[in-house]
């Protein structure tokens, strides 16, 4: 409800409000405060993100460990190979040069 | 009209018999959309004001006079009624309300819309009468005993929330109070500002909890008006308007609790958005808006519900509309919190 106050120069306005008598959902106008409760816009981001990068982490790790295990594997083979391979060029060398050894040795005897 | 009390009145000048009005409560003068009027709003094309974004009624023909009542007696531009900015011509005419009182009284003829920041692609009905404390219109309704004009103002819903609501209608009186069944019951008085907006000390979002019988047991509430603009009521504004900054702070606290369904656009027209029916979503009756005005002891909680309404959307799929609008405090008459119809 409004009052236009014609009594005083500017005219003022004053407001009377009240819950309207229709009002369907919980509208209210007084002075009772109720007691703080739990705050809703606390957003649920924060503890999703910290548990996602839990996961990340341990994907990471996962990820890593097994690449360090590949890689450790990948020289170990390459190791294992390249002993393998100069066995056998030290095979080939000696197969090859025992004999000119052998005659060269002769020749220098 | 969508939702907003509108008054039939009788203009001379205006040829349509069942030309209907909105009414704000802030403006001291009438408007009424000529016939030739034309908008020039933004980027949009300049046209006829029938089309969009200013969906006027353009009726008001001077040339229609044969009572002879219609005079004119000036030109004015940039005139400000309810978010549009307009220019034109002033004329001293006759409007008779439905009950037959008639008055004569000066309009401005709308002939160059500029803004629209208020009813932004809604429908503009014929004109808007200004009834502010200013308007000439209350002469006729001042008390002669105590020199008050009184008016009040019972807003429903057109489309309650829940299906099973009662529908009731508005009921606007000028002149009188319709405060019978008010009577007795807990009010806030609070005294207009010179402007006559209402200061604000305090505005804040948020819930109330409900025990186990219903009743309210505690809440907890976000201050969300900062910085304080002052409240405009008035009934050509449809729902809650907020000036950018404080609908900014609303809508973020809206897609915390909507986990981020709820689509809050920052456009002239820029409302909350969410893509399912209302009844959808729990919260709407519990969440509320805190308004604590300068000088009044008690507080006015307004559920969040009080906005919603469900609307078809594009593909037919019905969508819960949350009828709190972004205002661009740049424009015209948007530095205002509006509390309308």
């Amino acid at each position: 409800m409004f009052d236009n106050n014609y009594n005083t120069d500017p005219y003022t306005q004053a407001a009377t409000i009240y819950v309207n008598e229709y009002a369907l959902w919980s509208a209210y106008v007084g002075a009772t405060d109720l007691p703080e409760g739990v705050n809703p816009f606390v957003p649920p981001t924060p503890a999703e993100e910290k548990s996602k990068a839990w996961i990340w982490i341990t994907i990471l790790s996962v990820v890593i460990v097994l690449l360090l295990g590949g890689l450790g594997f990948a020289i170990y083979k390459w190791k294992a190979s390249q002993g393998a391979t100069a066995s056998k060029r030290e095979l080939a060398y000696n197969e090859d040069s025992t004999r000119p050894l052998a005659n060269n040795a002769s020749d220098d005897l | 009209m969508n939702g907003l009390p509108t008054f039939q009145a009788n203009i001379v000048g205006v040829t349509d018999t069942n030309a209907y009005y909105l009414v704000d409560f802030t403006s001291s003068h009438t408007v009424v959309w000529a016939k030739n009027c034309t908008q020039a709003v933004g980027n949009y094309v300049p046209g006829s004001c029938e089309l969009n974004p200013t969906l006027l009624s353009s009726n008001f023909d001077p040339a229609n006079n044969s009572s002879g009542l219609l005079i004119q007696t000036g030109i004015f531009e940039n005139a400000k009624f309810s978010g549009y900015v307009v220019s034109g011509t002033k004329y001293t005419t006759e409007m008779c309300f439905a009950n037959q009182a008639c008055k004569l009284l000066q309009v401005y003829s709308g002939e160059l819309v500029t803004a629209n920041n208020w009813r932004f692609n809604q429908n503009g009905a014929y004109g808007i009468i200004g009834l502010s404390p200013d308007s000439k219109l209350w002469s006729g309704f001042v008390n002669k005993d105590t020199n008050i004009a009184t008016y009040s103002l019972s807003l429903a819903r057109v489309k309650p929330l829940t299906s099973n609501a009662v529908q009731q209608s508005s009921n606007v009186t000028i002149g009188s109070a319709n405060d019978a069944n008010y009577i007795g019951m807990s009010s806030m008085m609070v005294q207009a500002l010179s402007n006559y907006s209402y200061a604000l000390q305090n505005m804040s979002f948020g819930i109330v909890y409900q025990d186990a019988n219903g009743a309210p047991s505690s809440q907890y509430f976000q201050s969300i008006g900062t910085p304080m603009y002052p409240v405009t009521f008035t009934t050509s504004f449809m729902g809650l308007g907020l000036p950018g900054d404080v609908y900014t702070q609303v809508t973020s606290l809206i897609a915390i609790i909507s986990n981020n369904l709820a689509v809050c656009e920052t456009s002239l027209d820029g409302i909350c958005v969410l893509p399912d029916q209302c009844s959808s979503y729990t919260g709407f009756e519990t969440y509320a808006f805190k308004f604590q005005f300068a000088g009044a002891t008690n507080f006015l909680r307004v559920p969040l519900a009080t906005f919603a309404s469900n609307v078809r959307g594009s593909g037919g799929v019905n969508q819960c509309n949350v009828q709190i609008t972004f205002l661009d405090t740049v424009n015209t008459q948007s530095s205002n919190i509006i509390l309308g119809g």
